[in-house]
Parts: structure tokens; sequence; C-alpha cells
């Protein structure tokens, strides 16, 4: 089935998310949707699965133009999408997950979709327990569910978000190879979104690219990464360098024979010394105990066992608010849910974070605080602006503008998440000066390309166990995305 | 004649444990959907107060059930329309419906206390009432119990058997799944506030055309907010809510008639602040946690009885993504 | 913009919206009365002679204003906070309780400043400890303050009830105690029936109450937790012991109430001795929708209509329960109407 996107608008408020964007997709072929976050093939793929309706443009199937008011009419007609998290319901099991949508009566048809399924599994060589709750499962599992679900409902046009964030190297082998199947001997439409290159290097026939709501070029694969990069940004990106730090000096934070409990396993006997200036980054599949074993850090998480101390003083078990008079603070990824307050100013947030003074909220002084931060860390806002209205960068930048100076230790959850390259780089150039001013740094992120190229030492959680790289410059994102899905070097 | 005694007490529980356990799994059924209909106890004494003077004035209580019902679910498609159109705290609104229908019933109803209702629906099912043990206790029962059996295995088998039941776990769980997979969200949630809404109602009815048979506030104040804490203990299933309702009425007449024979003598309105207390104990019991402490050998005992977990969205407003 | 612009232009924006409400409400009280055979303009004359016709009938407005003002003012806390504190009547019924224990064993026969305030004293604990309950349920238990708080109420009903109808009985058989001896109430004004200690009690709370959410640390912590209380835990908050704090005071201003209504209201416990005035008090809030400013207007205007309704109860045979439907239906519409302001302004984006 080939697909042909006609002339395609979409605003939200001021923003042009997809400014007038013209394609062709054939059957059989891979393509790539690329283009830095915010670049808008996020919104242009939701368009064209039916998530949501454009504001101007056509859709044309097979030469045909069609609307969808749903994902399921997109379906319907042969489109279906597979999200970067998957959409599925937690709580329910793999076969209720495999059923829901299909049409049919009031009784499903548990015996057919059962066979349907086995033979999905088997076609693919996936392995899952149609028995098994969704929430017990990895991303990559859960995406496989979703592939073979769409496949039995008639997708001719397979559409992937950000699939290789967050699952390991195997599982992303494995992924590719069914992809390149399904296009090579079904005559599929394979459309990958993605910012990573090494990934549509690996898969893609032909690579889209997109900047700031428009296709800004199309080629042929294979091309230069460099020639990717350059129709991304339009300007090729320093690498950036630094050196890293020896692992010597004082001790700031150690870990001693810790147990936590993660989503999915449990993650024993864990053994980490982290030097003043460090930084740490945890890398593993989603759900491996890396973030458990952060928040536990910060106080937010009790250990089942073992011992955290800072400065050679035992915090284990002490509360939150202990931790971070010591000098922990902890940025969580959740910026609205759990980092700032929708509803409250700027200025509010200062009053509020400030160190405790007297009885009275010191308005004069929190707004020229926030007046001073706004303009160190270049925010877009001003102190009287409420925290919603600010873009997810400008808000992560008051994140970290609030957290105070001088830490012992920063705890991290995903800085860069949903950010901008622009962004993401100002945002660890900032992180680096307090690692430069001692500060030691732990943070958790799925993107295995920012933990090779931030960290000092990276912990790999895998099975309930974590190792330790000494030398993240020897190793490849392609090599760790081995180490976290259980291979070895 | 003490087995006598006892299969009677077991049937009075059961009959006046039909209307907890139809508003209960009503109120289920509503929150699987993702909505707090928090109005139970106003709109389960105005549902019973109409489903009584509609009853007696057309001396019919077939018309008496249906207006009951009506009102029920018109109640709890107020707190639906107030959350899908308006984007209102659904418990905002329930709480000021409880209050408002309390005192509507209360203003309305005043003329008619003390008024004889109707015979209640006495009706044994021949053949089964004749079963040994268990004929006298379930199947000498009236319509409004018998009921409240078919609603409890309906509300079983449709939520977990069906494929219009997987839909509703889903919108409740996840809407956004929902609606990828073609559901449409918040039709689901209206109409099934307006089921749940529908069988509080009934349970109204239950109250005031069979167990009391007569137009009495004070017999119906609490009921509504028991029957939402025995949701929570029940977990969100429709069974064990069941279950949930008929130990609620089991305690409170045993609790009496240790009290009647002489076994405890504590003062009637200290023994009337037993449910409640039931009530917080058991909510302790399965939202604190205190379970997952008890020896792992125990645990999967207690989870499977004990644990409860609301549905994920529930209370939250579905919003599509880029339309208005 | 100055504050006070601010301000003016936000109470017309709150205007528009409570005009209509207040239309709706009425339209459908004419409604029912027209159905009950009654006439409404007889009913509105009755209603307004009833509440303001004379001194003693707007002193009656002002003293069942204060009750609920109180209670009111601790709502505004917990609300800010994010916590429905709907046990707050049981809160009212057991500072009656706690300053009954005193009043009843007083037998001096003139005001008494010295057992005033511990009466008051206890009664403020009384409700604090009762509101404390529901909040360690809440942080310990995990147990919704909404249901923690309804079962609370119930039980200090019967609690209630026992103590009035068992070991605190009148002689006879109506469950009251006796009545006090004067020396335990609150003094009164002349032949009206006002009591400045009451009122300046009441005024000083509500006054704390604003300042505190206007001014402090402390009330824009307790902002910030009823907007996100996990952010504001993040960010330093010490939720736990808000929860806790806010809950306490509440019920310290709740027991208060309880204590007018018990030393100065009835002059005696009796069942039902909250009178409703916690409920009252979550109406209001919610109709104010937790902004301060608006609650002593809102608060006169909620005590006139039980005030006049007690009035159609004499002398035009209707039961004055209407005026507890007008009060709810006035916060259910200012709720609707609020919603669909917010909504209609959404869509204008």
């Amino acid at each position: 089935m080939h697909v042909e996107l006609d002339a395609i608008t979409k605003t939200f408020g001021s923003v042009r998310a997809n400014d007038n964007i013209s394609m062709r997709l054939d059957g059989g072929r891979i393509y790539a949707v690329l283009g830095e976050n915010g670049a808008g093939k996020s919104t242009l793929m939701k368009i064209v699965s039916g998530y949501q309706p454009p504001d101007s443009g056509r859709i044309l199937l097979d030469g045909r133009a069609v609307q969808f008011g749903m994902p399921a009419d997109a379906l319907r007609f042969g489109i279906g999408m597979l999200h970067q998290e998957p959409l599925d319901v937690p709580s329910l099991t793999v076969m209720d997950n495999f059923i829901l949508g299909r049409p049919g009566g009031l009784l499903p048809d548990r015996r057919g979709a059962r066979q349907q399924l086995d033979g999905e599994m088997a076609r693919f060589g996936f392995t899952l327990n149609p028995d098994a709750y969704i929430d017990t499962l990895t991303i990559g599992e859960r995406q496989q569910l979703e592939i073979m679900r769409l496949l039995s409902l008639g997708a001719r046009v397979l559409i992937l978000d950000e699939p290789t964030t967050g699952i390991s190297a195997e599982q992303k082998d494995m992924l590719f190879q069914s992809l390149r199947d399904l296009a090579k001997n079904d005559g599929l439409t394979v459309v990958l979104v993605s910012h990573k290159l090494e990934d549509v290097e690996a898969l893609c026939d032909q690579v889209i690219v997109l900047r700031a709501g428009r296709v800004v070029g199309e080629q042929t694969m294979p091309i230069s990464t460099a020639q990717m990069v350059d129709m991304m940004f339009g300007q090729r990106l320093d690498p950036v360098t630094r050196e890293r730090h020896s692992g010597k000096g004082r001790i700031v934070l150690q870990i001693d024979n810790l147990h936590v409990e993660g989503q999915r396993l449990k993650v024993e006997q864990v053994y980490l010394k982290v030097a003043a200036g460090e930084v740490i980054g945890m890398a593993g599949l989603d759900g491996s105990g890396q973030l458990e074993m952060l928040r536990a850090c910060a106080g937010l998480e009790h250990p089942t066992y073992g011992r955290i101390m800072l400065n050679g003083e035992d915090i284990t078990q002490r509360p939150y608010h202990e931790h971070t008079a010591r000098g922990i603070a902890f940025a969580p990824a959740g910026r609205l849910e759990e980092g700032l307050i929708s509803g409250l100013t700027v200025s509010e947030h200062f009053a509020l974070a400030s160190p405790p003074q007297g009885l009275w909220v010191d308005w004069k002084g929190s707004t020229e605080r926030a007046q001073t931060r706004i303009a160190e860390y270049s925010i877009r806002g001003q102190p009287a602006s409420s925290i919603q209205t600010l873009s997810g960068g400008n808000q992560q930048r008051v994140l970290l503008a609030l957290l105070p100076p001088k830490l012992q230790l920063l705890l991290l959850d995903n800085p860069t998440r949903g950010l901008d390259v622009e962004s993401a780089r100002w945002i660890w150039s900032q992180l680096l000066k307090r690692h430069e001013e001692g500060t030691a740094i732990l943070f958790v992120s799925p993107d295995l390309d920012e933990i090779i190229e931030y960290s000092d030492r990276i912990a790999v959680f895998y099975g309930g166990r974590v190792t330790l790289i000494n030398d993240p410059s020897s190793i490849t994102a392609a090599q760790l995305g081995g180490l976290i899905g259980g291979k070895t070097l | 004649m003490a087995s006598d005694l006892f299969s009677n007490e077991l049937a009075s529980i059961i009959r006046s444990g039909a209307p907890l356990v139809l508003a209960a799994v009503g109120e289920t059924f509503t929150e699987r959907a993702g909505i707090v209909n928090l109005s139970l106890d106003g709109s389960l004494m105005l549902s019973a107060l109409a489903g009584f003077v509609v009853a007696n004035n057309s001396q019919s209580l077939i018309l008496g059930t249906l207006a009951a019902i009506l009102v029920g679910a018109v109640v709890a498609l107020i707190v639906a329309a107030s959350s899908i159109e308006l984007r209102l705290s659904q418990v905002a609104v329930g709480f000021v419906l409880t209050l408002l229908c309390r005192d509507l019933a209360e203003f309305l109803g005043r003329p008619f206390v003390g008024v004889q209702g109707l015979p209640p629906p006495y009706f044994p099912i021949p053949i089964l009432s004749d079963m040994p043990l268990i004929g006298p206790i379930l199947f000498r029962q009236d319509v409004f119990t018998y009921l409240s059996y078919v609603v409890i295995i309906a509300a079983w088998f449709w939520i977990f058997r069906t494929q219009p039941g997987l839909n509703l776990r889903t919108v409740g769980e996840r809407p956004a799944t929902a609606f990828a997979r073609g559901i449409h969200v918040n039709r689901v949630r209206y109409l099934y506030s307006a089921l749940g809404g529908a069988l509080v109602g009934l349970a109204g009815a239950a109250y005031t055309l069979n167990v009391t048979s007569k137009w009495s506030d004070a017999d119906i104040s609490g009921a509504g907010w028991i029957a939402l804490a025995i949701v929570i203990f029940g977990g969100w299933y429709p069974l064990r809510v069941a279950i949930g309702a008929y130990l609620v009425r089991g305690l409170s007449v045993l609790a009496t008639n240790l009290q009647g024979g002489g076994v405890v003598t504590l003062p009637p309105s200290l023994l009337n602040a037993v449910p409640w207390i039931l009530m917080i104990v058991t909510l302790v019991l399965v939202s604190s946690g205190l379970l997952d402490r008890l020896p792992s050998r125990l645990r999967p005992f207690t989870a499977s009885l004990l644990r409860s977990r609301p549905p994920s969205a529930l209370g939250t407003v579905f919003e599509q993504e880029g339309r208005r | 913009m100055t504050p006070l612009q601010n301000g003016l232009r936000r109470m017309g924006g709150a205007g528009a919206v409570l005009i209509p409400a207040l239309v709706l409400v009425l339209v459908f009280i004419v409604a029912v009365l027209l159905a009950l055979g009654k006439d409404p303009a007889l009913a509105a004359q009755k209603f307004i002679d009833g509440a303001l016709g004379n001194d003693s009938r707007r002193a009656d407005v002002v003293m069942t204003a204060l009750p609920i003002l109180l209670c009111a003012s601790g709502l505004l806390l917990t609300y800010t906070a994010g916590l429905w504190n709907i046990g707050v009547e049981g809160q009212v019924t057991i500072g009656a309780v706690f300053a009954t224990f005193i009043a009843r064993t007083v037998t001096l026969n003139q005001t008494s400043i010295p057992i005033l305030l511990i009466e008051i004293g206890l009664a403020a604990l009384g409700g604090a400890l009762w509101a404390l309950l529901t909040a360690i349920l809440k942080t310990r238990g995990k147990v919704n303050e909404i249901f923690g708080g309804v079962a609370l109420n119930f039980i200090s009903q019967n609690i209630l009830i026992y103590l009035v109808s068992g070991p605190w009985q009148a002689p006879g058989n109506s469950p009251t105690t006796a009545p006090f001896a004067e020396g335990a109430l609150f003094p009164r004004i002349g032949g009206l029936r006002l009591s400045p200690l009451a009122i300046v009690l009441a005024v000083i709370a509500y006054a704390a109450v604003f300042v505190v959410l206007n001014g402090t640390r402390w009330g824009l912590q307790l902002r910030a937790m009823g907007r996100s209380e996990k952010s504001a835990f993040l960010l330093g908050v010490r939720t736990e012991r808000n929860v806790l704090l806010s809950m306490a005071l509440c019920g310290a201003l709740a027991g208060v109430a309880g204590a007018i209504q018990v030393l100065f209201t009835r002059g005696r416990l009796v069942t039902g001795i909250s009178g409703g005035v916690g409920f009252l008090g979550v109406l209001i809030v919610l109709l104010v929708m937790v902004r301060a400013a608006w609650v002593p207007l809102v608060t006169l205007f909620f005590a006139i209509v039980p005030v006049g309704s007690q009035k159609l109860d004499v002398s035009m045979n209707l039961d004055s329960a209407i005026g507890n439907v007008f009060q709810s239906a006035l916060v259910l519409a200012v709720l609707l109407a609020n919603g669909v302001q917010g909504r209609l302004a959404a869509r204008r984006k």
C-alpha cells in the first residue's frame, strides 16, 4: 500500500507543528522520519494514524483520500501505530490486550484469538506468555505484542515512534529483523520515527528529515552520518569534550551491599563509591531498579537491606528532608507531575524552595531572586508567569534553578526528557558546572548516548545486579544496549 | 428449631443486604469506568422517596421502582456530565449532590413520614425454595432480593467475561488505550454512570418498597457511604463487593442479636457506631499496605482476598489530544 | 493593574457566575413552591421579614453566622491544602461534647471568664483531636479523608446520642442534658440574643486564617500542597506534618463552633447539636472556590436562610428544610456555572 500526504498542516496555539508537509511512502520499503525533538514528527505520525485530525491537508491511501475520526479508523484502512510506550493496559493480561479492540460480538473469541497470537509468535520467534500481566513485561516485549496485534488486524503500514528507547540490543535486533521481513516479504510500508542516527543507518531504505514542522530533505540510504546531521540541524554539532574524572579524591557517597525492590525485580548486593565531582550514569531497561536506587539515595525509597553513607555518615532510612538538609538534591523526570506546581508562579516557586526564614513570605526577595535566576538560566518567562505556561525546556531550567547551590550529591531522573538537542546540551553544560564545583552526580536515562557521553563511570543494571564500566569512552551505545539486555562484552 | 432460627436470620441478612449489594455493585460499574459517584448517600435517599411516593400514588410497585431508577440514573449523569463536559471535580459535585438530594428528600418526604406502603413483593420460587437448607434462605424471598442475585452474577460475567466488559475496564484503567482501540471513552462513561445510578435507584426502591415498606430518611441515612466504602473493600470486584455487603449486614445483625441475647450489654446508640468502626478498620486493612508486612507465606492469600487497587483513571478527565 | 483592580475584576467575573446561578435556583424554588400550592411572593415576604424584620432577628442572623464562619475559616486551611475535611461535622460535635464535660458541672450563676476559657479550650482540643484521627488515618493508614471523616461523623453522632440519652441525660425521657447554669454560658447583650465574645472569637479566627493564607510561608506551603502534594514534598514542604497541622487547626475551630452551639445557641447538649454548621462551611468553601475574601459575605447570606425559613415553618406550614435545599442547590448551580464559564473561556482561546 502506498501512502501519500498532501500539504498536511497542524497548529497548536501559535506553534506550527506541521507546516504544509507532503510526502509519499511506498510499500515494501522502510522509511525513517528523522528530526530533533519538536521538529513535528510525532504530530505528523499521530495525524497519519488517526489520533489527531489535521487542520488542513489530505491523506491518500493508494490514491484514495481518507479521513480518520479515531485511530481505529486508520487501522481499518491498514495503518497501525506503535507508540514509544506501547498503548496497552498494564493491569490486563497479554491475551486480554490482544483481544481488546478486536471486532466481535458480546463474547470475545478467545480460542480463535489465541490461535492467531500463537501463529504470529511462531512467525516472528517471539515468546510471550499469553496469561502474563502486561506490567510484568519489558517495553520490548510489549512492543512485540503490539506489532503482532496490529498485524493480526490487517495493518499494511506500520509506524513506529522511537521504538528503540529503553529496549535491549538483543530486542532491538529482533525488532529490526522482523521489520525487514515484513517489508521485504509482505510488502508492508514501515515508518521509523526517530532521532537516533544509528537506528536509521541500520534499518532504513529512505530517510525523510523534518525541521521546525517542514520537510527539509529526503535521501535514499546509504548516506553518511554527517549528511544526516546537516539535514537535521542545518549545521554540524561539535562533540562535547571534557576530561574524565579520575574517580580519585574524597568519597562523597558510599553504597554498601544495598538491596532495593524494583518494579519488576529486586536489585541486590550493590556496592558503589562515588567521589566528589564524579558523574555516574545509571543504565538499564525500564524497571530494572535504577530509578529505585536513585530514589533510595534521595531518601524517597526505603532499601530492604544495606547501607547508604554520605561523607562517612550513615543516612539509610532517614527521611527525605534530612537528605536535603545534608546537601543531597533530587530532580524528578515528571516536571509538572512531581517537580513543579501547576498554578503557582515562578517567584512563588522560589519563595517555596528558599531556605526557611521567618514566618512571612518574602515576596520582594523571592521576586528578585526569580528575576536573577531567569536571567542566569536564560528562562523565557516572567517571575509572575504561572509555571505551566512555560515550555518544557524552560520548566526544566526552572527546576535546575531551584536546586540549592553547593550540593554534595545531585540525583537526576532523566534530566533531558523531551528536550530538543540544544536545550539538552545547555542543561548538561549547567550540570557539568556543578560537577566542577565538586558535586557528585548520579543520573538515570533511557538514552544510552547521553549516558556514554556524560558519565565518568556507568552503572549497568541487569537481572537484579549492577556492574560498573570504568571507562565509558571504550564502549559504544550498541555495546551498552547489549549489556542492559544481559549480554556480556 | 435452632437451625430454623439460624436460617431465618440468614434469610433476613440476605434480604436486608439487597439494597447495599445493588448500590455497591452499581457504584462498582460507575467507578470501573473512571467516574466516582460520591452522591450515593443522597441519591439513594431521594430515589427511595421517589419510589415510595410513585408506588403509593399509582398503587404499582413497578412504576415506583422505575421512578426510583430514573432518579438514581439522572443524579449519576449529572456527576458524569459535570466531569466530562465541564471538567469539574467529581468529588465536589458528588458531595454537593449528596447534600442536595438528602435535603430534597427530607423536605419533600415530610408528608409521607408514617404512611404505610404497599406490601413487599414476596415471591417464593417454586421447587428451588423447597431445597433443603439453602431453599428457605435464598429462594423464599422477594423480587428485589432475586434481582440482587441476578445483578451480582451478571456484573461479574459482564465485567470479566465479555468484550464490552473488557472495554469498560480499559476505559477506567487507561482511557488513551481505549481510545486507540476504537472505544468511545466518554460514551462508555456516560453509559456506565447511568447504569450504576440506575442500580443505586433500584437499591433505593428496595429500601422503601421492600425492606422497610415505609418512608423514613433516618433508616437510609449512611447506607450510601457504607456502599461506597464496600466498593473499596471489594477491590472493585462485584463478587467481593457483594460479600462485603453481606458481611456488613451480618455483623450488624450479629451485634443486635448478641445485645438481645444479653451476651454483651452495650447501649444501642454505641452499637450503631459498630459498622462505622468496621468501615475504618477494613479500609485501613485494604489500603495501608499493612498486609505486605505479613509473613510471605500468607501473602498470596491476603493479596487475592484483600488487596484493593482503584482503577488507575478513577476521577480523571479524558482529553483527546489535538482536539477541543 | 493594582491588586485592588485585579480583585475587583475577579469579583466582577465571580458575579457573572453568581447571578445567573442565583436566578436559576430561585426559579427552581419558586417552581417547588408552586407545585406544593404555596404563594411564592408571600413566602418571600415572610422569609425576608423572618430573617431581617427586627433587631432581634438580625441578631439571630449574626449569631447563626458565627459557628458557620468558624467552620468555614478552618476549612479554608484544609481545602487550600487539598484536604476534603468532610469530618468537620464530627469535629463540631466532639467540640460541643468536650465543652459539656465542664459546663454540666458548673453551678455558678453569673458569667465567669475563666470557666468560659476552659470550656472553649477544651472544645478546641476535642475538635482538634477528632480531626487528628482522620488525619492520621490518612497519613498512616492511607484511608481517604472523606471516608475517614464520614465514618467519624457517624461515630461522633452515636457518641452524642449515647451521652444525652444515657449518663448525661436530664431527668425525663427526652435525649438532652439539663440546661447549663448561667456561669457556664456565653454572656449576652441585654435583651438581644447576641454574644460579643462569640463574635470576637469568630472574627479573630477568620482574620487569622486570612493572614496565614495570604502572607505566611506556611500558607504558601498549603497552597503548594493543594495543587500538587508530590511536587510540594520534593520542593521541601513537610507535607505529612502540614496535613496533621491544618486538620488539627480546622478541628480546633470547628470545636469552638461546637462550643458556641452548646454554650450559646442551645444552652444544653442535645442530639444534632452541630445543626449542620460543618457541612454549611464545606458548601461555602466550595461556593467561593476556596477564596478567603468571599467567605464572610457568603456566610452571612447562608445564615439568613435558616433564620428566615424558620418563619415559613410557623406561618405558612412550609417545612424549614426548604432552606437547606436552597443552599445546596445554590452551591451546585454556582459550581456548574463556573464550569460552563471555564469551558467557554477555554474554547475562546
